[in-house]
Parts: structure tokens; C-alpha cells; sequence
């Protein structure tokens, strides 16, 4: 069968969970335990789709407030991105817009997907469905909810992905 | 800056170079094919990919082992045509044989020699040893911003909590000024309206009435007051007043508790005209506050002196007492708000740890100050200063 790769990256501010989300996806376990990244990690995973596999090459990028040159260089070649947001934090949607705009410099074709993620913790949500629509239509984009350590629509999340970059 | 393709010589004499720097260890070579398959490699590049065999890479497409170039295939082929000088991804996170995060910087750019054939020259770089170091100050610094913004959310939050709080405060002080009047106005009938020989006791009772009416007519106002300070909406209704009359009216409403108490009230205040542009309640209610203090934390038969003098154009006022005094950490602390120390506690005189901190700002709203001296055991005094031209 045909295997298709394809490059995706995970965007977004620090500690809002975008290790954790590579890590529920591609290993299915998940660690409470935070630890920066610097630099990226490449994880893949294989998916099947009707005729072909996709091998999807998930860039877990190191978040920051800003894209260095280094940085936004890791973006080179990217089908899509999942921009993620922290629901406990509010300071943590605001840099969405700013991270979709380097993906749409450096790969203007890029499908994306908007994530909130820690749904799980409930009691300590701040971010409204209403702000995230606001957020992902003005990029005419989607978004999902998700939480990394129950694991709730993490794979829905980048399999909508990979059904908009394969669309495009 | 722009890197142009090298040949085999530069490549001995970067070799050589980073040799005898010490350096080659640390960076793994490969040469590949324009078509993206791997050719040739340095010998140390198996260890980069722990745990592959040697020579088992060769032939292989570039991608399979370098999964992080997927993607960048026009960019690869720019190079080789000539219009990108170089493609570099900086700290590529791997993981080694042994699970720990090994960090690799990856560069590829042209070369084209005689030896080799033309195709791309792929460096690998290991920045592992700063690449930690890199990694804990970023995990320090996420940690602190994350603490940070924690602690702002709880601070709003304690905030929100206050005004709440305060507000309840003022709404609970409003609800009860309406009764209290009701009862101050029917107990100054009684007492205009009773016969001069009528039983002492209930002339004592009447005058008990009427203090503590009063004095929780103070309360009240402290509690309002607190309100509109939090809120930045205290106005003041200045007109010129004679400061020893106001300190002669707070005399008089404490007179009956320090009288009760066996205290002695000296007066010590100046003969010059104390006239001062002030909001005549409110210093009034700081006087109170502090000459409840005075009576309060003292002894039966206790000593409380209240004086009145100019400092240059500086209106001074002072009450000081033989009481308790203050410990030094109670001293510290005694205009907080809410603050209550253990003297208080034991004393059991069901202070709020609001008086002293209105007070304060009371003076304050009137561009004056206030200090404190106190020794446990020896007593206390507070000292207003007002200046004249705020």
C-alpha cells in the first residue's frame, strides 16, 4: 500500500501541553510530570486512511512567547499544525493568532486546527468555547477540545488535521 | 551567513582543524546522492543512530534515517540547484539507546568534488552537554513565569474576594445605622424628658445606652469608610475647624467609659487657636479611634494623656497611656488592616484590627502622618501630625 508522509507541527505556548498531546498520540501514555522542550522532537505515526497509509512526522516545537529565526525555521515544509492553548490559562490564547501567522508565512498552505487542551481540568477552566470560535473563525479555522491525560479527542484532533492537509 | 559549497581539500583541512581543536567527535558527516540517498558516511555517524549497524544506512534513502528532513525535499533540492546556500535545524531532540535525549544540530548544503561526485554534504553536530544547560534555564524560567501567573490569578482572586467581602461590610454598617438611630433618639428623649430624682441606676443604665450607641456609631463609620478607601472614593468635606474642640468632643464621649475604668484623662492641649482646614468628622473619628485604643488597653486606675501643639506650621496631636503598650513585632504591624495581636487576644477586647488602619488613612487623606512608639508593659503614643498647607 502507498504510504504518504507528511509533516505537521504542534504550536504554542509553554507548558500548555503540546508534549503531552505527541505523547498520548503516538506512545498512548501520558506523564504528569512538565519538562521544557528546547529545540524539536520528531515522533511518527503511522495512520491508515481508505487507500493509502500516512506516516504522519509530528514536530513537537519548544513554546515560547516568541518564534525565533531558529524556529520559525522548523516550520519549513509543514503540512499542517495543531495550535495549542492551555483552557486553565487565558494569557495562553492570545499568542494563537501570532503563532498562525508564522505558519502562514513560511508554509502558506498549511492546514490548521486550533486545540484547547486540559479539558479534564474543569473546575479551573477559564477559556469559553465562544473565545475560541471568535479566534479560530478569523483564521477560518477549526478547533477542538482536548485533554492530553484522559486522552479525550486527542487522536480526533490530528486525524481532522490529516483529513484537511490530505483535502488541500 | 552564506555558505558556499566546499571541496575535498577544505574538507581535510576541516577535518584536521577539528581534530586538533577537539572537535570532530562531535560532528557526524554523511554525503548524499541528488537523488537523497545516502552514499558515503563518517564513521562516527552510526553512533549518532545508536542502535543501527554500520554500512546498513548506505543506499538508503536520506528521510528514512533523517526523518526530520521530511518535508524539506524542495528545500534539499534548492540547494542542490544552487538557490539556498544551506538548511540547518538547531537542537533536534533524539533519543539514544539508552532513552536519554541526545541533541543534534543538523546542517546540509552542497558539495561538489571530484572525489565524491556532486550532491549534499549533511552535518551533524552533537550540542548535547549545552543543550541541557540550555534546557534548565528554559525549564527554570517556564516554571517561574508559570508560578507567576499563578500567583497573579490568586492575587485577583483574593481581590475579587475582599471587595466582596468589604462590600458586605458597608451594606450590613447601612442596615444597621437605621435601628441604631432609632434607639439613640428614643434614649435622648428619655433623658431630656426624666425627672432629675429618678432612680440612679437608671440614669446609669441610660448613660450606658448612650455610650455604646455611640460608640458603635463609630464602627459603622469605620466600616463605611474602609469601603469607600478601597473603592478610591472618599471625599472629604474640608472646612475650617478648631482641632482642641474636636479633641474636646472625643474627651467627652469616652469620658464615661474611662471613668468607669478608673482612668485619669489630662489635658494638655495648647492655647493657641488650633484652626486647621479638615473634614471635622473624620479627624474626629480618628481621635475616637485612638482614644478608644488608649482606655482599652490599659489598666484599672491607668493614666492617659492627650496634648495639643504647633511644630512650625505643623498641628501636632498626641494620646498617649500607661497601658499594655505593644510588643515590637505588634508595633510593626499595628496599622494593618485586620491585624490583631496577641496582647489584644488575651485581653479579649474583640478589637477587628480596623480602627488603627482607618486612622491611618484618615490622617493621610489629609496629607498629615502618624507615628507610634510603644513598649510592652509601659504603654503607648500615637502622634498626629496635620500640616497646614497639605
Amino acid at each position: 500500500m502507498k504510504i504518504v508522509q507528511k509533516k505537521i507541527c504542534l504550536l504554542g505556548d509553554f507548558a500548555v501541553g503540546k508534549t503531552s498531546l505527541t505523547r498520548r498520540f503516538v506512545e498512548g501514555r501520558f506523564d504528569d510530570k512538565y519538562l521544557s522542550t528546547i529545540g524539536v522532537k520528531v515522533s511518527r505515526r503511522l495512520i491508515e486512511r481508505e487507500d493509502h497509509s500516512l506516516n504522519l512526522l509530528i514536530w513537537d516545537l519548544v513554546g515560547g512567547n516568541e518564534l525565533s529565526q531558529r524556529e520559525t525555521g522548523y516550520l519549513v515544509g509543514a503540512a499542517g499544525a495543531l495550535i495549542v492553548c492551555d483552557l486553565t490559562r487565558p494569557e495562553t490564547v492570545e499568542t494563537l493568532k501570532r503563532y498562525a501567522h508564522h505558519l502562514r508565512v513560511v508554509s502558506p498552505a498549511a492546514a490548521l486546527v486550533f486545540i484547547g487542551n486540559k479539558l479534564d481540568l474543569t473546575a479551573e477552566r477559564m477559556v469559553t468555547d465562544d473565545t475560541l470560535t471568535a479566534v479560530s473563525a478569523s483564521l477560518q479555522a477549526e478547533f477542538r477540545l482536548t485533554s492530553a491525560k484522559t486522552g479525550q479527542n486527542v487522536a480526533e484532533a490530528f486525524l481532522r488535521l490529516a483529513e484537511k492537509m490530505e483535502a488541500s | 551567513m552564506a555558505v558556499t559549497p566546499l571541496d575535498m581539500d577544505s574538507l581535510i583541512l576541516a577535518a584536521h582543524a577539528g581534530k586538533l581543536f577537539g572537535l570532530i567527535h562531535r560532528v557526524a558527516y554523511a554525503f548524499v546522492t541528488p537523488d537523497l540517498v545516502i552514499q558515503r558516511v563518517s564513521s562516527n555517524f552510526y553512533s549518532a543512530f545508536s542502535p543501527i549497524q554500520e554500512g546498513s544506512c548506505i543506499g538508503q534513502p536520506l528521510t528514512s534515517l533523517l526523518w526530520e528532513l521530511v518535508g524539506a525535499e524542495e528545500s534539499l533540492q534548492e540547494i542542490m540547484d544552487g538557490n539556498l546556500p544551506y538548511l540547518a535545524f538547531e537542537r533536534v531532540n533524539r533519543q539514544d539507546s539508552n532513552g536519554r535525549t541526545a541533541y543534534l544540530d543538523l546542517s546540509v548544503t552542497k558539495l561538489d568534488s571530484s572525489e565524491l561526485g556532486r550532491g549534499l554534504l549533511v552535518a551533524l553536530e552533537d550540542v548535547t552537554y549545552t543543550a541541557e544547560v540550555e534546557q534548565r534555564l528554559t525549564q527554570n524560567r517556564n516554571e517561574l513565569a508559570l508560578a507567576r501567573e499563578e500567583l497573579l490569578r490568586a492575587n485577583a482572586q483574593l481581590q475579587r474576594l475582599n471587595r466582596q467581602k468589604t462590600l458586605f461590610l458597608s451594606m450590613a454598617a447601612h442596615d444597621l445605622r437605621g435601628p441604631l438611630s432609632v434607639i439613640r433618639n428614643s434614649s435622648d428623649l428619655i433623658a431630656h424628658t426624666i425627672p432629675a430624682d429618678t432612680y440612679p441606676k437608671a440614669l446609669h443604665y441610660l448613660h450606658l445606652i448612650d455610650f455604646q450607641t455611640n460608640h458603635m456609631d463609630w464602627l459603622i463609620r469605620d466600616f463605611l469608610d474602609l469601603d469607600q478607601i478601597e473603592q478610591g472614593i472618599l471625599t472629604l468635606r474640608l472646612m475650617e475647624t478648631d482641632l482642641n474642640e474636636l479633641i474636646l468632643k472625643v474627651v467627652d464621649l469616652a469620658r464615661y467609659l474611662a471613668e468607669r475604668r478608673e482612668l485619669s484623662l489630662e489635658l494638655n492641649l495648647t492655647a493657641e487657636p488650633m484652626r486647621l482646614e479638615v473634614d471635622a468628622g473624620r479627624i474626629q473619628q480618628a481621635l475616637y479611634n485612638l482614644l478608644n485604643n488608649a482606655v482599652k488597653f490599659n489598666r484599672r486606675g491607668g493614666q492617659i494623656v492627650i496634648e495639643s501643639f504647633w511644630e512650625g506650621d505643623t498641628a501636632v496631636l498626641r494620646i498617649s497611656d500607661n497601658g499594655f503598650g505593644m510588643t515590637a513585632e505588634e508595633r510593626d504591624h499595628a496599622f494593618q488592616l485586620y491585624y490583631q495581636g496577641s496582647t489584644k487576644k488575651e485581653m479579649q477586647t474583640q478589637g477587628k484590627g480596623l480602627g488603627l488602619y482607618i486612622v491611618k488613612l484618615l490622617v493621610e487623606v489629609h496629607g498629615g502622618r502618624i507615628t507610634l512608639e510603644s513598649e510592652w508593659d509601659k504603654g503607648s503614643r500615637f502622634t498626629i501630625y496635620l500640616p497646614r498647607n497639605p
